[in-house]
């Protein structure tokens, strides 16, 4: 299972590509695989601000709803419009096409409490067992 | 025109205003009669029915539905009853009502019943809301938790929070029934209700309802009682002896009305004395043998139908009870409960059941997690399987605490070669599983269509 | 003594059969299945206190009460449930077709096409009618339909509080209905009063309105429960101002003659589908129609129905968008609705395929021919319309002497303002016969 080391995670299995004042989100391969193919993503509008762990978008398969989570706080400036028309991108290529927003960060020091990629690894056999 | 009825024409209609009036095209795709029922009989033929198959469709109870039900409907007398008639123009329609709420009353239990509900996440609403209004009106307002247990059906927090109470969920131990600790800390000054289905929705009994009944009543709360599973204690059990204060019943599983392919239902909800003056009105009223309706005061959460509730669906359940009498209602439970539980020892074998330790009620779970494990076939991967050989599925993938689900409840109404028929026809798949997983894979073969794209659907919504 | 073919409580097993069965998995009897209940919550008595009647005479007994309904004589009741003509093949085809009612909700699409198509066939039909994008799979009636529509156009406003403008033309029920489905939540529902003189709602009313919060809907029946023609671009254009939601309450076949809610800019469409051809049953048949413009699809409460392919490429239907409801959703679904009214809503929809467009106008021409003879054959001695704006097939006639004992509305239950009033409902089922029979005991009221 990829889990590409230079990104941070999350216990709720999002991911963010930190870059400078800015972050790109998506959730990992382990979660994509586990809610089967994807349907639906509901973004929000870029402007929209978000405190870390609060909802920030959804995601639907045919039998199930995920919350996504703000890896950390800050303000949506983007979204990956191309999923309105082709969710399968998240099964895909969940850390490349089928990314889902980018923040501006407003709380650098919230990246702190993220996971790294091994920390990752070892919360998903965790829950595996 | 067909020449159903005697056509006039009127200027009103042909003057009307261009404000007024349709401008946009109507294409309604007319078929002659003779095709229409060709085609809905064509089509009603791609549908396996309880009076076609085994519909062991588990917390669903598909039941023979009766025809005498049927025969009494067809009365010209209640067909073209029009809902604003006068009472003494319906005395007969309201008697089947009055009759039908004093039986339903008596078998559950219950001081006051309400017909109105349309189906039973109707009636679950409807009864949240006559709580609501009770500890409102008993200035007690800050009550707006509802309990539910981790396995409950989804309409029971779908319901609170329509009536804008919030949810908090209970855990189930390792017997699968309501743990009685969780339930103590989560209860509080804040619980309006416990909602509890009984036999719960792994088939089981809640053998301790004595003490979760004290410990919500002294907290303060309402104890609900979710009627889906009422069949397996039918005339033996009744919920306002456990303690329960209010209930809805769904007719259209326990008393036998036809699903309907989905609707519509009925969901009539009963409650104790005490709650009776928060149920929706008008009420329905008999002095000296003559029934009519009379208005709510302003206790009462206000009206919940268009008009009286699905009066076919409550007349067809008149019938039914009238056909049982209490020695049918008694033979109906145990019958039900009779036929789960020899299927859950004959499946036991082929595929485990996790909490089918004891006796189950109506239903039970089985999962396929082992055999999916050893062999990759799923639970939807068997449920297509059987498809394919005439026989309806069980529930899958409900409740969601046992992994791979089938949800299996064989109802009375079935003898025990079918029983046998369908233990013989889940032996010949599970040794399919081992020996040709595709056969299982590919399923169904034999329907009118193969595995249908759900996914596609989603993606892709074609809706009209 | 019920004869063993049927079976006590339709249980096809004998005593000796359940001894059996029961032996088979190790108990002594059939009773045991029940030992782990608790033996004092045992009902102590039999709770119905009677024993079971033959099925010769619950027919008997079902024929009894059925004998007790009054149908001597034409009514002319409408409000909201009428008496339309029952198409003969409709009732074979469809509500006595054991393969469509006694099958379950279609959760396992491939034995259950014939149910899906159908429902798809009404969406589409019911789509075309109201001319708005989706529709759902049916609710229950039409009063618990606005109420969804409410509660669907607040899911997708932002607000958390607001306000609910509710002509008072609109059904007294469903007002109430709404009323009740409201009462838990922050939105207050303010009536708007009707022209006194017109029986219409005056879109400037509407405008006028003024509320604490923002205005989240905007609620117009049409015709309304007087019967009467509303100015729904209007209205529409009124809830425009508000920045409010539009909800379209109409009769299903007065859109064959009535400009459709999405002319109308109307963004949800509720109905009562009873009047579909569907029989009355007490309103115990009813339908809950419900269709809204795209941008609800999401938020759509029920059951929907989509098209898609089989494993073979083959076209197939199955429930989709299931996301927003509640076996998945629980307590974020949009609704709790999980049984809807399948058999009639395929009912429904192959009542529109029967009549067509040039059928549905048939029947509402009918109608209002009839009320057009009532009029010219009302004398003004006895009783005349209430209201000067036009009616489409009902109308409320103020009468100066009681007509209570004809089968006719009084409206004073209702309107307290009203005293005199009552409402007259046609449908294509009256005949001129009827119509003359009814003048003439108004005039010997």
């Amino acid at each position: 299972m990829a889990i590409p080391s230079d990104l941070k995670y999350t216990k709720e299995h999002e991911w963010i590509r930190l870059n400078g004042k800015t972050g790109v989100i998506g959730i990992t391969q382990f979660a994509a695989d586990q809610l089967g193919d994807v349907v639906f993503v509901d973004l929000p509008q870029p402007g929209q601000a978000v405190k870390q762990s609060e909802t920030l978008a959804s995601i639907e398969s045919v039998k199930a709803v995920s919350d996504i989570y703000a890896p950390v706080s800050g303000k949506v400036v983007r979204v990956n419009s191309a999923l309105a028309s082709k969710p399968e991108l998240v099964n895909a290529d969940p850390y490349g096409e089928g990314w889902m927003l980018e923040i501006e960060v407003s709380t650098p020091s919230e990246s702190s409490s993220l996971l790294s990629p091994a920390n990752y690894e070892a919360h998903i056999q965790e829950n595996k067992s | 025109m067909s020449g159903l009825f005697h056509c006039a024409s009127s200027p009103r209609v042909e003057r009307l205003s261009e404000g007024l009036a349709r401008r946009a095209p109507l294409d309604l795709s007319v078929l002659p009669e003779n095709d229409l029922v060709r085609h809905h009989v064509n089509l009603s033929r791609k549908n396996l029915c309880v009076d076609s198959s085994f519909y062991p469709l588990g917390s669903c109870t598909m039941k023979y539905s009766p025809k005498a039900g049927e025969a009494v409907a067809a009365e010209r007398g209640f067909s073209s009853a029009h809902p604003w008639q006068k009472p003494e123009e319906v005395q007969g329609v309201l008697h089947v009502l009055g009759e039908l709420s004093r039986d339903l009353a008596a078998l559950t239990g219950m001081d006051a019943m309400c017909l109105y509900p349309a189906a039973g996440a109707h009636g679950e609403l409807c009864a949240l809301k006559t709580a609501r209004q009770y500890f409102r009106l008993k200035n007690d307002p800050n009550r707006t938790e509802v309990l539910v247990p981790e396995n409950a059906h989804g309409t029971n927090p779908a319901s609170a929070a329509m009536a804008k109470l919030q949810v908090v969920v209970v855990r189930m131990n390792n017997r699968g029934r309501v743990d009685v600790e969780d339930l103590r800390k989560k209860l509080s000054a804040r619980t309006a209700v416990l909602m509890l289905t009984n036999p719960n929705t792994l088939g089981l009994f809640e053998t301790e309802i004595d003490t979760v009944a004290k410990l919500v009543h002294d907290a303060g709360g309402l104890l609900y009682y979710d009627g889906a599973n009422l069949n397996a204690i039918l005339g033996r059990v009744r919920p306002g002896d456990m303690g329960f204060d209010m209930i809805h019943v769904n007719l259209h599983k326990t008393f036998s009305i036809p699903h309907g392919g989905g609707g519509p239902g009925a969901g009539p909800i009963g409650v104790k004395a005490h709650l009776a003056p928060f149920l929706p009105g008008p009420f329905l009223v008999q002095e000296s043998n003559r029934w009519s309706w009379t208005e709510a005061d302003s206790r009462s959460i206000g009206r919940f139908h268009g008009a009286h509730g699905n009066f076919l669906n409550l007349l067809k359940a008149w019938v039914y009870l009238h056909l049982l009498g209490d020695e049918g209602a008694r033979r109906v439970s145990l019958a039900a409960v009779l036929n789960a539980n020899y299927l859950q020892e004959k499946i036991k074998p082929l595929l485990p059941v996790p909490y089918g330790a004891g006796r189950c009620m109506h239903e039970f779970v089985a999962s396929a997690l082992p055999l999916k494990d050893e062999t990759g076939v799923s639970a939807m991967d068997i449920a297509k399987r059987i498809l394919d050989e005439g026989m309806y599925a069980p529930t899958v993938y409900f409740p969601l605490l046992v992994k791979e689900a089938l949800m299996v409840e064989p109802t009375e109404t079935e003898r025990r070669e079918t029983l046998d028929r369908f233990v013989a026809l889940m032996r010949t798949i599970v040794e399919e599983a081992r020996t040709h997983p595709e056969r299982l894979h590919d399923a169904p073969v034999r329907t009118p269509v193969g595995r249908v794209d759900e996914v596609r659907a989603a993606r892709n919504p074609v809706l009209k | 003594m019920i004869p063993t073919s049927s079976g006590v409580g339709f249980v096809p097993h004998s005593d000796a059969q359940l001894d059996a069965m029961a032996r088979d998995i190790g108990l002594a009897r059939p009773e045991d299945v029940f030992s782990e209940i608790p033996k004092h919550l045992m009902a102590a008595q039999p709770p119905l206190g009677r024993a079971g009647l033959s099925q010769d005479d619950i027919l008997r007994l079902g024929m009894k009460a059925a004998a007790r309904t009054r149908h001597d004589r034409p009514i002319f009741l409408g409000g909201g449930f009428y008496d339309r003509f029952v198409p003969p093949a409709l009732v074979e085809a469809i509500l006595r077709r054991t393969d469509y009612y006694s099958a379950y909700t279609p959760y396992q699409p491939e034995a259950s096409q014939g149910l899906l198509q159908g429902l798809f066939e009404y969406q589409r039909g019911i789509c075309a009618l109201t001319g708005l994008d989706v529709s759902n799979a049916s609710l229950y009636d039409g009063a618990t339909a606005l109420a969804e529509a409410v509660l669907c156009l607040y899911g997708a406003s932002e607000h958390t509080r607001g306000a609910v403008l509710v002509s008072a033309a609109v059904h007294p029920h469903y007002r109430a209905v709404l009323r009740t489905y409201l009462s838990d939540i922050s939105l207050d529902l303010i009536e708007i009063p009707y022209c006194a003189e017109g029986g219409n709602t005056l879109p400037d009313a509407v405008r006028r309105a003024r509320s604490n919060g923002p205005v989240i809907a905007v609620v117009a029946q049409n015709p309304n429960f007087f019967g009467v023609m509303e100015d729904m671009r209007g209205i529409a254009s009124a809830a425009k101002d508000h920045e409010a939601g539009m909800v379209y309450v109409f009769e299903p076949t007065s859109l064959s003659v009535l400009a459709s809610p999405e002319e109308t800019g109307a963004d949800i469409a509720v109905a009562e589908g009873q009047s579909l051809g569907l029989p009355l049953y007490y309103g115990g048949l009813a339908l809950g129609v419900f269709a809204a413009r795209e941008k609800f699809l999401r938020r759509l409460p029920g059951r929907i129905v989509g098209k898609t392919l089989d494993n073979q490429g083959r076209e197939a239907y199955c429930l989709t968008l299931q996301t927003r409801e509640q076996h998945i959703r629980r307590e974020k679904a949009t609704s709790n609705i999980c049984t809807n009214h399948t058999l009639c809503a395929i009912y429904a929809g192959a009542y529109l395929r029967l009549l067509g467009a040039d059928g549905l106008r048939s029947v509402v021409e009918t109608s209002a021919a009839r009320m057009d003879q009532f009029l010219d054959g009302l004398l003004p001695d006895f009783a005349a319309p209430r209201f000067s704006s036009p009616s489409l097939f009902e109308v409320v006639i103020r009468s100066k002497r009681p007509l209570d004992h004809l089968p006719v509305l009084p409206l004073r239950s209702y309107y307290p303002d009203l005293q005199d009033a009552y409402l007259v409902s046609f449908t294509e089922r009256r005949t001129t016969a009827d119509v003359m029979g009814l003048l003439s005991e108004i005039s010997r009221a």
